[in-house]
């Protein structure tokens, strides 16, 4: 089963409004797949700024908004010399293009209508002509916000020519929420 | 730094070689135990409340609580046989069970002299286990106090062992001056549903496949970047290592490449703050094992080596510190192996061949892995999936950086304590954020936030 491949952090004061994050909004993550070591459990972990000096709330609503398990509603894409390809995706989206970028490497560009992907978010992943599944997240450009297209590459680390086909699907997006949470002291 | 890390880390590995060679013959010497179950969450949760010894008989009192009454507990004990008085059992007989090991592998392994090998349908157990001396049993009493007294254990199916106490001894030398040790070790199994019947003495494996095969051409040298964060002073001609129960690379000295290109099982020892790994390195010359059982698999193609005969193999092996296999002239080496870490990962890795330019070394392995939990199961697939991920710890990055655990706190506000949850802290990468060269006032503090879920993992960055 694919890992999680989305996550987003978001940060509530006791009247559930979004806490503005300093730092001019940077954020830093790390992930760990489960292993013996860590209780078998998969870990991803974020770092972020709810304020700074006085200005940083006692207790704060934890909003993590994710995508988990295999891709849906899933299209599969052969990788063929000298064919042009185009695909409609879901929710008015489309892909943009399939190639190698200058360092060699395969990649899998889509155009995303925001304004109708709010609770979905593509994904995918590169079949090797091995038979290895290699997924990774996207980076993305254009639209932030809830309307607009944006752009969403995926890049993998292999040649062109070692990928026998990509699937692309989305996942639903799940959001889970913990209140009350309690900042540590100093 | 890194040159000094590896030395450290060459100087421990013979360390450990010496000691294994120097320590006294004959004498049970307590041997490491990693916490064959370090969680607190499981079908059953386990919590050893009260150890003691009466004479060369250890006695432990445990309760078990599950939602499962119908399963139970298997108590094993293996290793060398030995004597004790014939009426040892007549002072034991309000035990649950007191058992005397033998080299019988898996559950029921041990001779049981009172009571029943399989505890069930009860929440609190008394059990005991016969040493080969008072002294033996009062070093097992003092083992089970620091690894088990008092520390709630989780168990399922996929941590089904828990190892209670370890012991070995040096009892000689083969001919090629490796030492031959014996082992004691004593562990309760949980059962799966379907073989937790009080008439089966076999093993019940769980629902077991081999997972992806995983395929390195482990190069001379290396982009390092592409491999872990170590300086590129340590990328050349380096030797690299697999760990098989994170995945991870490491990067080793450059001096420990194969020159003659051989191929090595080496390991970096959890109680050296390292993992199991695989190494390519002239070192060590041959296939050795640090904290991992290794058995060559002669005579058997790589699609011919099955799950089960690894676990068979490896059910009742006992995990010693060092287990080698040095290549000899002018023989042919065998290139699969099957092997367990002591952290209970299994599975079998060939050395596939060699490449000459750039020179490197091909690697291939694949682990054996619960195939409910791996494979996508319609039932545990969504099981997973409506599995809410935990928020389990905060700290403030600025605290953490001093204090690192000490810094962690649950989302109530209350300390983390709990021995597994700081070994997560420990292990589990966090990450961080420097904005100084932003000369920001008033400065930011920076939070950081660890969730876990069973489908949480790497992809996720």
């Amino acid at each position: 089963m694919a890992k999680e491949v989305y996550n987003e952090v978001t940060l509530l004061d006791d009247q559930n409004n979004v806490i503005p994050l300093d730092a001019r909004g940077s954020m830093a993550g790390d992930a760990q797949d489960a292993n013996g070591q860590n209780g078998n459990l998969g870990w991803l972990t974020k770092t972020l700024s709810p304020g700074a000096g006085t200005n940083i709330p006692r207790r704060v609503t934890v909003r993590l908004r994710y995508t988990v398990g295999p891709l849906e509603k899933t299209s599969e894409l052969t990788v063929e010399p000298r064919h042009s390809i185009s695909m409609a995706l879901e929710g008015n989206s489309h892909l943009n293009g399939v190639g190698e970028d200058v360092d060699g490497r395969a990649f899998v560009a889509l155009a995303i209508d925001a304004g109708k992907m709010k609770s979905r978010r593509f994904g995918v992943v590169a079949v090797t002509k091995d038979g290895r599944e290699l997924t990774v997240s996207p980076s993305e450009s254009g639209s932030a916000g809830e309307t607009g297209v944006s752009v969403a590459e995926f890049n993998f680390g292999i040649p062109l020519a070692d990928v026998a086909k990509f699937i692309i699907g989305t996942r639903p997006i799940r959001t889970n929420e913990w209140k009350d949470v309690v900042l540590p002291k100093n | 730094m890194v040159s000094w890390a590896c030395l450290a880390a060459v100087l421990v590995m013979k360390g450990v070689e010496w000691w294994s060679k120097h320590e006294p013959a004959g004498v049970w010497i307590p041997s490491p135990i990693n916490g064959s179950i370090s969680g607190e969450y499981g079908e059953a949760w386990l919590h050893v409340t009260e150890v003691s010894q009466r004479g060369q008989v250890v006695l432990m009192a445990f309760t078990c609580e599950t939602p499962y009454p119908d399963r139970g507990l298997f108590v094993q004990y293996s290793g060398p046989a030995f004597g004790f008085p014939a009426d040892i059992a007549s002072a034991e007989t309000s035990l649950d069970c007191l058992k005397s090991p033998t080299f019988m592998s898996g559950p029921g392994g041990g001779r049981t002299l009172v009571g029943s090998d399989l505890l069930k349908g009860k929440s609190v157990y008394q059990i005991g286990f016969v040493l080969p001396d008072a002294a033996t049993a009062a070093k097992v009493v003092e083992q089970v106090k620091a690894i088990q007294l008092g520390k709630p254990r989780g168990l399922d199916q996929n941590k089904c062992v828990l190892d209670l106490f370890q012991l070995h001894r040096r009892v000689g030398e083969k001919t090629n001056g490796q030492p031959v040790s014996e082992n004691l070790t004593a562990m309760l199994i949980w059962q799966p549903k379907q073989n937790s019947d009080a008439n089966s003495n076999t093993a019940a494996a769980p629902n077991l496949s081999f997972g992806p095969g995983v395929e390195y051409v482990v190069y001379e040298s290396k982009d390092p970047s592409t491999l872990g964060s170590y300086g590129s002073d340590s990328s050349t001609n380096a030797d690299v290592m697999v760990n098989f129960d994170s995945g991870e690379l490491f990067i080793g000295a450059k001096e420990q490449w194969a020159v003659q290109k051989r191929g090595a099982i080496g390991t970096r020892s959890a109680q050296y703050n390292s993992n199991i790994a695989l190494g390519i390195g002239s070192e060590l010359n041959g296939v050795v094992g640090l904290d991992t059982a290794v058995f060559p698999a002669v005579k058997k193609s790589w699609d011919e080596i099955t799950v089960n005969s690894i676990v068979e193999h490896f059910y009742n092996a006992q995990i010693m510190s060092i287990d080698r296999y040095p290549a000899e002239y002018n023989k042919p080496f065998p290139s699969i192996w099957l092997f367990r870490t002591r952290e209970g990962s299994m599975g079998v890795l060939q050395i596939a061949g060699f490449t000459e330019n750039p020179r490197g070394v091909k690697i291939r392995y694949k682990l054996v892995q619960n195939s409910s939990v791996v494979k996508n199961d319609s039932a545990t697939a969504s099981a997973l999936l409506s599995e809410p991920p935990k928020l389990q710890f905060l700290a403030w990055q600025d605290e953490w950086k001093t204090n690192q655990s000490g810094a962690a706190r649950h989302p109530d506000g209350s300390p983390v304590t709990d021995a597994a949850e700081l070994k997560w802290l420990k292990v589990v990468p966090s990450g961080g954020m420097d904005v100084s060269s932003w000369h920001l006032s008033p400065e930011p503090r920076f939070l950081k936030l660890w969730f876990s879920h069973p489908l949480f993992g790497q992809g996720s960055l």
